[in-house]
């Protein structure tokens, strides 16, 4: 009894002198320092877009069909010479996730063909007013500096998935997660 | 049944035509050739002359467009007087059929697109005509030329007035 | 099942055919495939080219299975066929037996999928058949998850054909159904497949429309996503939109529909959806194809201008209320009017579109609460006569196509452009079966002109007299036979043919008559002439009238029009503008406005209405009736309200609200319920639309065995949006074409037979030839002007341009050809109109469909002559500019 009260102490006293010297502290100074996130973090959603500026997203609603909260709703619109929004003919003139709804599970993201919406690392989610929390498309959009990608690289008419990609294609596609 | 007296393409054909259907069961059989009577008369089939020959065998336009977009025989685009036709299948193509077609095409004048820019040649490059014996060979309208030198080129061009 | 008698699936005299399908015994009929013995028998295969309605292409290869047959020279052992077959085109044989599952068959599917794929992008995600797409669904079941083609795929130029059709050629797959069903069942080759081998692709010649009033159904007969509705492009996800099964409101086929709605608004309707493991889906394979009218202009309830508040004339405005005062005023000013003028000053006018349980209360309201019989829905015939006849027809029609005819007689009419649907279901029995189809009178549906065994011109009015010496013709009176080759102006054997297969027809014959012609001017004569041409036909002849207003059976039926020994006595609709002129009418109630502006006197009618002591109306828009009303009862529209439905044909049909009432819209039945109680009537207790309905039936047929929900086909309504887990949201049920004939549903009359006098048959004084013109005939157009239709949302689309039909004999005298433009003098008014040259009217009659670019008819009471001159446009030069494929 005496030896696990010892050893308990021991734990203690190790602690005290981690912290006094200053290692291994886990609070921050929140909100001054921002808490760095995994990657795989489900934070609040992101619509990413391609290099030139482009949206990613062509409107297809699988985020909305596949969503088990049924948070999304989107209203898609072709695209014109006069106002290409996104790559192909297809965009999003709508997009609305409601954040109250929304269970942050990451489907839209799995069921997003194209790359466009992400989980973004943000978790900073409180709003004054609950229409606030209805995020639109401008809310979520990343700012055309942040595109990556060239849409030009995806071609409807050049199938991606060949016997040999589908074997590769384990773990995280997305290796890169464009950080918030 | 022509439904109208509008000036057409085969208005003084008419009587050949009706002579054409009647050796067929059925009036649109003669579409073919009454197609190769425009042919013959334009050196191509323009699509308002496909409806003339819709009305006059009494099928829609879209049906005589399948015909001749089916048949690459069928001139869609305008031709010159003369229309050569170069193999330029295996068998001529070993023989020299593009270094003919080249050398056709800077003798007749060809210069962009297909035909002259005086309007007497066109070129169209063909699959085998069945002429491999004479390889490189070509036809110039229904006209087969075989064993095509330089010399005989510059000679069937220079009897093509 | 092999051992009965006569298998259900087969007909007595059918040869029967043995067959095991899975290891299962089946039995089919000689000269039917496998893959349709195999549909009967529950075992899918998949197809993409071969489509029920239409003929066998071959050429898709999906339904290839494995066949082993009896060996004839090996003791009848079973031996496999070297190679497996197509089910679509193999007819079965004895003994056959058919593999659908087996590892051959299986293999070929994923093979032929695998070719299929080859040039299909894969642009699935923004493809709006994505969802409901057969290659999608095939890929899944039948396909593989990976392709080994590296190389490009085919790329098209993207051609701008038709307003209302998107073509992206790179998702085709060449099955050709819509080439073969413009071909086939719309009746024009308009749609081909062009160029050779790997570069096919299907188009219009020249890039043109797919100019018909049925090519929507390409759209749903696609497989992919090659054809897709412009209307509809990119508005929605499929299995976002909740789908209810409902009616066409549009014309009297009884067209069976799904609306497929999302927040309160229509996105598209399709014909009747089916279910595809376990997901209501759109019905590729579906044989009830609707025009597109019913399926693109069936959006106008959300158009802007909608009114869906009532609304209460206070001073000069017209002010919103609430609908129960609103009710409340209709009440007590009709009371009013009644008490101080008699009940025979109120009339009540109803839409043709209106409900059954719509017509049937407001003939209640009119006869048991007021006391008149002023009630009438047949405001768009010509004459009041007219209206009499149309009564008289509706009274002996009993004819159905289901039951299919030996032969039919069509009198005058555009019955392709008044009841589109029927007149493609008539076409294509005889089509498929070869019965003649014999076309009488001074105009000819040019639609159902190819497959017409004979056809007889006549001058407009000489139909009747036509009529009653056919009837003595096929009596046995020869002397008949000349003076009738002297009316239809051809040689006397023809007419004796005529008679000869009018009197071989042993079993079934139909006589069809459409209303429209001429708006009915003509019928006085016409249908008492066609009444007795049935009744001396025979036993086995039937009779249909057609209309092009919806409900015009089901609101005859009901009876909310004068009672026959009333007409003359009562105010029908026709009299109406009279009976307000001379004040004999001081009080009106319109249900559905929509009739008036279908009034062939609707400018005489519409100043007449300012002379009304009161005036109340319901109607979905702001128009010139509703602004001068003393009460607008805003009303539910097709999309809102419940009610039942009936066709040409008899048959009933359910029209479905889909996502409930819209503003302070509120069905008719409603304001008829609450006008009648506060009228002082306690027989109005109804609490919802189907306590009217059962009254109703059990008034006009004691004998109806099914119920509101079973007519709907859709089953109890699911007010729970919830997410099948398998897919869409849906309030549709099984759909089988057969189910909305239940028991006792199905309407026939039968008339007292009619004799027909020589006065009435007497041909019409009609101006001599000689005259420098043509004898105008019309009739009302299903794309005309409209109300409603003016409000939906692709009004613009629709080739409203006018044209006249003309006689290839007076064309060539003219000099004109289908497509030339020319001048229409009527009634000292010159109109711009296209010609078009076919075989519908007589020589020396030019056709006009009604309402379209704003031709006024008005003020014709009879048919007159009109000059024609042509405009010659240099046609070659026109045709030339812009065609490149």
């Amino acid at each position: 009894m005496l030896v696990d009260f010892l050893k308990g102490s021991a734990l203690a006293l190790k602690h005290m002198g981690n912290f006094i010297i200053g290692k291994g502290n886990v609070t921050l100074e929140y909100p001054e320092v921002k808490r760095e996130q995994p990657a795989f973090f489900r934070g609040r959603h992101r619509l990413q877009r391609y290099r030139d500026g482009l949206e990613r997203c062509v409107g297809c609603s699988l985020c909305a069909a596949v969503c088990p909260s049924e948070a999304i709703y989107l209203e898609a619109a072709e695209n014109t010479d006069e106002n290409q929004v996104s790559a192909g003919e297809r965009y999003a003139e709508i997009y609305q996730i409601h954040l109250l709804r929304c269970i942050f599970c990451g489907f839209c993201e799995e069921a997003c063909p194209e790359n466009a919406i992400v989980m973004g690392a943000s978790y900073e989610l409180a709003m004054n007013k609950r229409t606030d929390f209805i995020a639109e498309k401008d809310d979520m959009l990343d700012p055309a500096e942040k595109g990556f990608g060239d849409y030009h690289e995806y071609d409807p008419y050049i199938s991606h998935v060949t016997p040999e990609s589908d074997k590769s294609a384990k773990g995280d596609p997305w290796a890169v997660k464009a950080e918030h | 049944m022509r439904e109208s007296n509008a000036v057409g393409y085969l208005d003084d054909k008419h009587e050949e035509i009706e002579a054409l259907c009647a050796k067929y069961p059925s009036r649109r059989s003669a579409l073919l050739p009454v197609l190769w009577m425009v042919q013959n008369k334009l050196g191509w089939v323009p699509q308002d002359a496909m409806k003339e020959v819709g009305d006059i065998i009494g099928v829609t336009a879209a049906e005589v467009y399948e015909v001749v977009s089916f048949y690459t025989m069928f001139q869609q685009k305008p031709t010159g007087k003369y229309h050569l036709g170069v193999c330029h299948t295996l068998a001529c193509a070993i023989c020299g059929a593009f270094e003919a077609i080249d050398y056709i095409k800077e003798k007749a004048g060809i210069n962009h697109g297909r035909i002259s820019d005086d309007g007497r040649f066109s070129i169209e490059e063909l699959e085998c005509i069945g002429a491999c014996a004479e390889a490189p060979a070509m036809l110039v309208g229904e006209t087969l030329h075989g064993n095509l030198t330089p010399a005989s080129i510059d000679k069937i061009l220079a009897s093509c007035k | 099942m092999a051992d009965q008698s006569v298998h259900p699936a087969l007909k007595p005299g059918d040869e029967e055919i043995k067959l095991v399908i899975n290891g299962k015994e089946v039995v089919g009929k000689k000269g039917e495939t496998i893959i349709s013995v195999a549909a009967r028998e529950d075992y899918y295969i998949p197809h993409y080219c071969w489509h029920p309605a239409l003929s066998v292409a071959g050429n898709c290869r999906l339904c290839l299975v494995e066949i082993h047959l009896p060996n004839p020279r090996n003791d009848n052992k079973l031996a496999p066929l070297p190679k497996p077959a197509i089910a679509c085109q193999t007819p079965i044989t004895e003994g056959m037996h058919v593999f659908t599952d087996s590892q051959l068959a299986k293999e070929c599917q994923e093979g032929m999928m695998e070719f299929l794929l080859v040039n299909h992008p894969l642009d699935c995600p923004i493809c709006d058949r994505g969802g409901e797409c057969m290659l999608q669904r095939y890929s899944m079941e039948y396909g593989t998850p990976h392709t080994r083609m590296r190389d490009p795929k085919r790329k098209y130029l993207k051609p701008e054909a038709d307003p209302l059709i998107d073509i992206e050629r790179n998702r085709c797959i060449m099955c050709t159904r819509c080439v073969r069903f413009c071909d086939e069942v719309a009746g024009e080759h308009v749609m081909g497949v062009f160029a050779r081998g790997s570069d096919n692709y299907i188009g219009t010649f020249g890039q043109g429309p797919v100019a018909n009033i049925l090519s929507g159904n390409v759209i749903d007969l696609c497989p992919v996503g090659c054809l897709t509705s412009k209307p509809f492009r990119f508005k929605a996800r499929v299995w976002e939109l909740l789908q209810t099964q409902s009616t066409s409101i549009w014309d009297a086929s009884g067209s069976k529909v799904t609306h497929w709605t999302r927040n309160g608004r229509l996105y598209r309707t399709t014909p009747p959806s089916r279910k595809y493991h376990g997901v209501y889906t759109v019905n590729e394979d579906t044989e009830e194809f609707i025009d597109n009218i019913t399926r693109f202009g069936s959006d106008f309830p959300s158009h802007e201008n909608r009114w869906d508040e009532s609304r209460v004339k206070f001073g000069e405005n017209l002010l919103p209320a609430a609908f129960t005062e609103a009710v409340r005023r209709v009440a007590t000013g009709l009371k009013k009017v009644a008490d101080e003028h008699g009940p025979d000053s109120l009339a009540i006018l109803v839409s043709p579109r209106s409900s059954m349980e719509e017509g049937y209360l407001a003939q209640k309201l009119a006869r048991d609460v007021i006391g008149t019989e002023n009630i009438d829905w047949r405001v768009s015939f010509q004459t009041a006569e007219a209206a009499e006849a149309a009564a008289q027809a509706f009274q002996h029609a009993n004819g159905d196509l289901e039951d299919g005819f030996d032969a039919v007689v069509v009198l005058n009419g555009d019955y392709l452009h008044s009841v589109p649907a029927f007149a493609m279901r008539l076409k294509e029995h005889a089509r498929l079966t070869g019965k003649p189809i014999v076309q009488i009178g001074h105009h000819h549906d040019a639609f159902l002109a190819p497959h017409s065994k004979y056809k007889f011109h006549c001058a407009p009015g000489s139909t009747a007299k036509a009529l009653q010496l056919l009837s003595k013709g096929v009596g046995g009176d020869t002397s008949v036979v000349s003076e009738l080759a002297k009316i239809f102006s051809t040689e006397s054997s023809r007419v004796e043919a005529l008679i000869t297969l009018l009197k071989g027809v042993e079993g079934r014959g139909l006589v069809l008559q459409s209303l429209e012609d001429l708006n009915g001017l003509l019928l006085p004569n016409e249908v008492p002439a066609a009444l007795a041409f049935v009744g001396a036909l025979g036993g086995g002849w039937k009779y249909i009238p057609t209309l092009r207003d919806r409900n015009a059976f089901g609101l005859h039926a009901v009876g909310a029009q004068p009672k026959a020994d009333a007409e003359g006595k009562s105010v029908n609709a026709r009299q109406l503008a009279d009976a307000i002129e001379d004040g004999t009418i001081k009080g009106l109630l319109v249900l559905g406005a929509d009739a008036l502006h279908h009034s062939p006197d609707r400018e005489r009618l519409l100043a007449s209405l300012g002379k009304l002591d009161f005036y109340a109306v319901s109607d979905l828009f702001d128009s010139d009736y509703t602004r001068i009303a003393d009460v607008y009862l805003a009303a539910a529209s097709h999309l809102e309200k419940d009610g039942t439905f009936c066709d040409v044909e008899g048959n009933l049909a359910r029209l479905a609200s889909t996502e409930g009432l819209v503003g302070g819209a509120r069905p008719e039945w409603e304001m008829l319920t609450g006008i009648a109680t506060i009228m002082g009537s306690d027989n109005f207790a109804y609490e919802t639309v189907e306590d009217v309905f059962k009254e109703m039936m059990s008034v006009i047929a004691p004998d109806f065995k099914g119920t509101f929900k079973k007519l709907l086909l859709a089953g109890p309504r699911n007010d729970n949006s919830i997410k099948d887990p398998g897919g869409a949201r849906t309030h549709t049920k099984d759909y089988n074409p057969g189910d909305y004939r239940t028991d006792g549903a199905h309407f026939r009359w039968t008339g007292e037979p009619v004799a027909i006098d020589d006065q009435t048959a007497a041909p019409r004084s009609v101006p001599e030839s000689g005259f420098d013109g043509f004898l105008l005939t019309w009739g009302e157009h299903v794309q005309g002007d409209d109300y409603h239709l003016n409000h939906a949302s692709i009004v613009e689309l629709l080739q409203k341009a006018p044209y006249v039909e003309l006689n290839p004999v007076d064309a060539v005298k003219l000099g004109a050809e289908t497509g030339d433009r020319g001048t229409l003098d009527i009634n000292g008014e010159s109109y711009e109109v296209e010609l078009k040259v076919c075989e519908g009217p007589a020589p020396g009659v030019v056709y006009l469909p009604a309402g379209l670019g704003g031709i006024k008819l008005s003020g014709l009471t009879d048919t007159q002559a009109v000059k024609l001159e042509v405009v010659k446009s240099n046609a070659l030069a026109e045709a030339g500019a812009g065609n490149t494929a």
